[in-house]
């Protein structure tokens, strides 16, 4: 009886540590950090698809559009405004990639190649149609060999970016999962529309998304505010003058409808270039107002591992930082390496965690007990009939949670890369 | 001894230019480059060459679209694209057994494979199915790109009875046979 308490009370544990494995975990929200991502590709805006004005164009000027735009409210309607979004596959391309790619995925080749034809390449049954398709049929091991290494070659696209496509590194793997699935649907991989996954996101991590991934491609982090005859001449506006600038009314009007800008001197209401992101919400576009107040974007790329801007001499930098820090202040040290907002989950998490191996301790402490117990019980019984009792399997102490990889197989080389197992593809059969 | 020297050397090159031959010609019927080369010679066997030919992908297309190479070569595939491309080729000379998967690799950067079976190696990207390309490994180093309209020059073939064979995109092989005797002409005329 006593024995069976003691495997109730491993049971227990190990189901409480392994559970705690599987809960969601929150993403830590970091302020946008660096130059823009034209301006790593040293491309000006105009000679970008999207500053030919492409599919996004600000609309034309009307009339009344002045008195509009200067009698924007001031009111915000962050406070009836949930914290929490509930996200598709299709949000989140939308956030993240929309912005370069279009609404189809077809982009705008050749600045912006078409995600379509590398997503159709890892399904396997998309595989073996189209070489069935040209009299060249391939044996399901190799179809399924291909279409896992287009797999990986996506994942490994999406993390380390290319030469003209910034990284996505600060994706999670549930956005990844959910964004996968949703490029599938988007390409047309069979059944890809009954595997859509969807996730909860904080209103600053969609803030954070849609900044980081779309505003940052023209909009470096810091840097000077420009003066009404510098936009005229092209010149793009920092993330960091934000708020200078306008208020989040008027942020959530440029952004979903499109809005006048004063330029020239004498300053006069122009057209503008920025292209009206009629596809996001009014929620979106005050998430994004407010986790750019709430995490006031860095010069430096602290947190941030795999752009360049992470290797700049932070003692001596470029002379046109430092007329930008003059010019923008920076926030404290604390406020860079720490979003403002504590995660109150992590200690929770910890808590529970040494509860649980408190409490496996205890267990085992109790068995080997008993086990001792048993086997002096059996020696004086039977010394000669019975070995001592064998540690049984068991016994052994379970793994200690581990954080779980973001790309298990990607980084295993670009040859080996295995796709990980929520993108196994029952779909093929 | 210096007479005799270069006597021997003479004798050497009127020897070599009298045995060396030329075999040009056209290929009609068709549209595009062809490959033409000398079948496998009894008897004879040929050192790969030294420097590995390249097939590289650029522009999201196989570069060049025809890249005739001596069996035994060593192909150096060439990313010269921002994307990854997944080379595969699904058979060579139609022997699916000879499938192979190369992989992807980043931009810049090479990978290299030995051709050790004669035949066409249709060469295909999985992530761009528009990429078609050709490998065509051939058994001799006597071997020849066409122009566009179909001319072509085989050079430094000792005179000879050979099998010759055209390679075209989509079409069957044809094969005729040639006696080389210095400048030789042989025309093909291919058919769908």
């Amino acid at each position: 009886m006593k024995r069976l308490t003691t495997i109730g009370v491993l049971l227990f544990s190990t189901a409480l540590l392994s559970a705690q494995g599987a809960a969601p975990k929150h993403v830590a929200v970091t302020a946008v950090a660096g130059e823009s991502w034209l301006h790593h590709l040293h491309r000006p805006f105009d000679e970008t698809s999207m500053g030919k004005t492409w599919r996004l164009g600000p609309p034309d000027l009307t009339p009344d559009q002045d008195a509009i735009f200067l009698q924007s409210s001031t009111q915000s309607n962050s406070t009836t405004r949930s914290h929490l979004r509930t996200l598709h596959g299709s949000d989140l391309y939308r956030m993240n990639c929309r912005g370069c790619h279009g609404e189809s995925g077809r982009g705008a080749p050749p600045e912006i190649a078409s995600l379509i034809d590398p997503v159709r390449a890892t399904s396997a049954a998309l595989v073996a149609q189209r070489m069935k398709n040209v009299g060249m049929e391939l044996s399901r091991r190799q179809t399924v060999e291909i279409a896992n290494q287009s797999k990986g070659a996506l994942l490994k696209r999406l993390h380390e970016g290319g030469h003209d496509m910034p990284s996505f590194h600060y994706l999670s793997e549930p956005e990844i999962r959910s964004l996968v699935a949703y490029l599938q649907q988007l390409a047309g991989v069979p059944h890809a529309d009954n595997e859509q996954i969807v996730i909860q996101e904080s209103d600053s991590r969609v803030g954070e998304l849609i900044v980081k991934s779309t505003c940052h491609i023209c909009h470096g982090a810091t840097g000077i505010n420009p003066a009404s005859s510098e936009l005229l001449e092209g010149a793009i506006p920092p993330l960091s003058a934000l708020p200078a600038r306008v208020n989040q009314a008027q942020l959530v009007r440029k952004v979903t409808n499109g809005a006048p800008v004063i330029m020239g001197t004498p300053a006069s209401l122009y057209r503008g270039r920025m292209p009206v992101f009629s596809y996001l919400s009014a929620d979106e576009a005050a998430d994004v107002y407010e986790y750019l107040t709430n995490y006031p974007p860095t010069e430096l790329a602290i947190l941030n591992q795999t752009l360049p801007s992470a290797q700049r001499d932070p003692i001596n930098p470029p002379a046109d930082s430092q007329e930008a820090r003059a010019t923008v202040p920076q926030p404290a040290p604390s406020q860079v390496l720490r979003p403002r907002e504590e995660n109150p989950s992590y200690p929770l998490l910890i808590g529970m965690g040494s509860f649980a191996i408190s409490l496996l301790a205890l267990g085992c402490w109790i068995t080997l007990h008993e086990f001792k117990n048993l086997s002096v019980k059996s020696q004086a019984r039977s010394a000669a009939r019975r070995p001592a009792v064998d540690p049984a399997p068991w016994f052994e102490l379970p793994q200690p949670v581990e954080l779980p990889q973001v790309f298990p197989g990607v980084f295993a080389g670009s040859t080996e890369g295995q796709p990980s197992d929520w993108m196994d593809d029952r779909r093929i059969s | 001894m210096h007479r005799n020297l270069w006597q021997v050397i003479l004798l050497g090159a009127t020897l070599s230019t009298a045995h060396a031959g030329t075999v040009t010609g056209k290929v009609e019927g068709t549209t595009g480059p062809s490959v033409l080369y000398v079948e496998a010679i009894a008897g004879k066997t040929f050192p790969a060459p030294a420097q590995p030919p390249v097939m590289a992908q650029r522009h999201l297309k196989f570069e060049p679209h025809i890249l005739p190479v001596q069996q035994g070569s060593t192909v150096e595939f060439l990313n010269n694209d921002g994307v990854a491309h997944n080379v595969f080729w699904p058979s060579i000379g139609g022997n699916k057994k000879l499938a192979h998967n190369l992989g992807t690799w980043p931009q810049n950067e090479k990978r290299a494979f030995k051709f050790d079976t004669a035949g066409a190696v249709p060469l295909l990207c999985n992530a761009h199915p528009d990429m078609t390309g050709y490998i065509i490994v051939v058994p001799t180093p006597y071997f020849a790109l066409t122009s566009e309209s179909g001319e072509y020059k085989i050079e430094n073939l000792p005179d000879g009875s050979y099998t010759l064979t055209a390679w075209h995109e989509g079409i069957k092989n044809q094969s005729k046979h040639v006696d080389v005797a210095g400048d030789t002409k042989a025309d093909f005329t291919l058919s769908r």
